[in-house]
């Protein structure tokens, strides 16, 4: 394995932080990160690896869930720096396409001094739209950064995951939060400040 | 060599090296997370002094690519010395274009002051705050302020301005007026007048403050509630410039500046340089409204 050769530290970098500052602050609202040419191992979308890539390095570990996670965390060591910790440590946990483990119960989310001293998930999910589609959930948003009510349709996240992090969320200013990408490189922001609900997965005719 | 590549450009672009900008952008998301929570940082070296301007500034060149377009205002003006020369390092660092148009900017870094136009949905505003904890002023410890934000105890400050009122028959905090940001966390909103308070509350823009001597950021998303603390019978109020009058345009609708000449005469002006261009050569502009300034629209506010 080696470090992605087309992938700018500076510029790419910025670009994608931005859109990423651009959807935590208006949850609800899809950003879509350009197309980079790099190829992460299998069990990571792009979306969640550049986010990765944006926001890692040798000062904050991180965890990844699910299958094939050695070549994972592998690839955003040889990247970023980041090294893999246990998930009660880790500050970035990564969580694959409908995933909810027991694991995920030891995330850390801040203290009451510090509440931002807590972890932030970047979750994987098949796709998210403005549109209902297959299969899809849909989330109802509310709180800072949405003009009344946002609805946005995610599919391919568990509902497990879900409430853990409704829970987490539900001493607030304690909290965990979320970045969910989808395997077509668009990002949705849902910050510990939101009050989300969520809808079950409907068939959709199309 | 590889000695060529890196020493090639005397500085990373943005000046701030990647590994610390990194930093200071996850300490952002948080911040944004948690609506008026200030969230410790790194605060590194500048070529300039803690405490001139370099929060702001970490912001700003953490932000910043190169297809931004960015101003700088210093209490209104594009054109004190502040912002003249923390515009001029920062174009020499990025080599991004600036401007002194308001509407054109993608992003915006203010000492002092919110613009007086209407910042929209594609733009960011930079505070350089000076001091971002709004309870310094009722209790000197750090540890016993972070406790306080804590268990959201605001009674010492409720007490101050109470204190306040009954000694002076006024809330006389002039600039920097507390705010309840989201319902949760009383916050600076560094000292700004109080004519541009009320603008924080379900505004467009994303409102993002840094403190470098500090060391402390913090934020306010767009579409979220900020109040100024108020009581039952003692309201927030404005400034009111019902009495006085731009002297170049004759205008009232807008934050002024008070201008002593030599004879010890008083004029005013109006604060924002880019504003108070526009409306001299009669362009459109779109100005922030809120229910502060309709109030105000009883008496004659526009010209003359």
């Amino acid at each position: 394995m080696q470090t992605e050769l087309n992938y700018d530290v500076v510029f790419d970098a910025q670009e994608h932080f931005r859109l990423l500052l651009d959807s935590m602050s208006r949850p609800g609202k899809i950003n879509t990160y350009p197309l980079v040419d790099i190829l992460p191992p299998e069990g990571i979308t792009q979306g969640a690896a550049l986010t990765g890539f944006a926001l890692l390095n040798a000062d904050v570990s991180h965890c990844i869930t699910g299958e094939n996670a050695g070549e994972i965390a592998d690839y955003l060591l040889i990247n970023t720096a980041s090294q893999q910790a246990d998930p009660s440590v880790a500050d970035y946990v990564f969580v694959p396409e409908d995933y909810f483990g027991e694991e995920l119960y030891g995330a850390r989310n801040g203290t009451a001094t510090y509440p931002e001293d807590s972890t932030t998930l970047i979750i994987s999910c098949e796709l998210i739209s403005d549109k209902p589609h297959g299969n899809s959930r849909k989330f109802t948003l509310k709180g800072p950064g949405v003009n009344g009510i946002a609805e946005v349709y995610v599919s391919g996240i568990n509902a497990d995951l879900l409430h853990f992090i409704k829970d987490s969320n539900s001493e607030y200013p304690l909290g965990i939060d979320m970045v969910i990408t989808d395997r077509y490189n668009n990002i949705l922001g849902i910050p510990r400040s939101n009050n989300f609900s969520f809808s079950h997965p409907e068939h959709f005719n199309l | 060599m590889v000695e060529n590549i890196k020493f090639s450009n005397k500085y990373n672009f943005a000046f701030i090296d990647e590994s610390t900008k990194k930093e200071i952008r996850r300490k952002l998301l948080k911040a944004v997370a948690i609506p008026g929570h200030q969230v410790p940082y790194s605060s590194p070296e500048m070529p300039i002094s803690r405490g001139w301007g370099t929060g702001g500034l970490h912001i700003t060149l953490a932000l910043i690519g190169r297809s931004d377009v960015f101003k700088i205002i210093d209490q209104g003006s594009d054109a004190s010395v502040n912002a003249c020369n923390l515009r001029e390092f920062v174009n020499a660092m990025t080599g991004c274009e600036t401007t002194f148009d308001t509407s054109k900017a993608t992003l915006v870094q203010t000492r002092h002051r919110i613009t007086e136009e209407e910042l929209n949905e594609n733009q960011i505003i930079v505070f350089q705050v000076p001091l971002p904890e709004p309870l310094r002023m009722v209790e000197r410890y750090e540890y016993k302020t972070l406790q306080m934000h804590a268990e959201a105890d605001y009674s010492k400050m409720w007490v101050s301005l109470y204190e306040a009122y009954v000694r002076y028959g006024a809330i006389m905090q002039g600039s920097g007026y507390p705010v309840m940001v989201n319902g949760r966390y009383i916050m600076s909103p560094s000292p700004i007048p109080r004519w541009d308070t009320p603008n924080l509350h379900q505004a467009k823009t994303l409102f993002l403050f840094g403190a470098g001597r500090e060391k402390r950021l913090y934020a306010v998303p767009p579409y979220t509630d900020v109040e100024p603390l108020e009581f039952e019978d003692v309201n927030f109020e404005i400034e009111d410039f019902s009495k006085s009058a731009c002297y170049k345009t004759g205008f009232k609708k807008a934050f002024l500046d008070e201008l002593y000449a030599d004879d010890g005469s008083q004029k005013y002006v109006i604060s924002d340089s880019n504003f108070l261009d526009k409306i001299d050569s009669e362009e459109e502009t779109h100005q922030y409204t809120n229910k502060y300034i309709d109030q105000l629209e009883a008496y004659d506010v526009e010209r003359g």
